[in-house]
């Protein structure tokens, strides 16, 4: 069990039986909070940009084998 | 019956929308109830992490893929020896027109006869590839 102090629980909306995972990074071990989907898809951008962002990255990965 | 999938990036990052379109959520609610089964070559996940990090920074990214392993039962594919030559032969001969990452999730529907499911609008014609297309 590991008890995560309040400020922090505060600060990153933690309540009892919040689901979490852990992840090693770089000898680090973050926590990570496992939100709903429709939290994460409230939190987010639109299709449109979203697309824009998919175009975006594919025409710079094609650009450098020119 | 279940169907058998193989899915590009496009479809899981647009899972990940405030606006996320009815047929994605149709996809995505099809995997969660294992109407259909979707294989995902490992990297593929890394390029949607990339838009999600984009979009809405790093912790997003990070929780978003957290909740995706959480909520569906994705097939994560491992690179082998087979994909790796398929793929490095489409992108050799695509190189101008496909991503890497387009060319590892072509190789395994390929490989595999599986319909590839995607966003990209700009697929060249790949024989005996079948590809359903989320146009937006």
């Amino acid at each position: 069990m590991i008890t995560i102090p309040a400020s922090l629980r505060k600060k990153y909306s933690l309540r009892d039986g919040d689901q979490v995972i852990i992840v090693e990074d770089e000898g680090i071990l973050k926590i990570i909070p496992i939100e709903s989907i429709k939290s994460l898809q409230n939190r987010s951008i639109t299709t449109k940009k979203m697309l824009e962002i998919l175009k975006g990255s594919r025409e710079e990965e094609l650009e450098l084998e020119e | 019956m279940t169907s058998k999938i193989c899915l590009d990036t496009g479809p899981i990052t647009l899972h990940f929308t405030k606006d996320e379109p009815k047929e994605i959520t149709t996809l995505m609610n099809n995997i969660k109830h294992q109407k259909t089964e979707a294989y995902v070559i490992s990297p593929i996940l890394v390029e949607v992490f990339m838009h999600l990090c984009i979009a809405n920074g790093q912790l997003f990214a990070e929780s978003s893929l957290s909740a995706l392993h959480k909520n569906y039962p994705l097939k994560l594919v491992p690179l082998t020896n087979d994909i790796i030559l398929k793929a490095g032969g489409l992108k050799c001969q695509y190189r101008m027109v496909l991503s890497y990452f387009d060319c590892l999730a072509i190789a395994y529907a390929l490989n595999e006869r599986l319909v590839l499911h995607t966003t990209e609008k700009n697929l060249p014609t790949i024989p005996n590839l079948k590809v359903k297309k989320y146009q937006y």
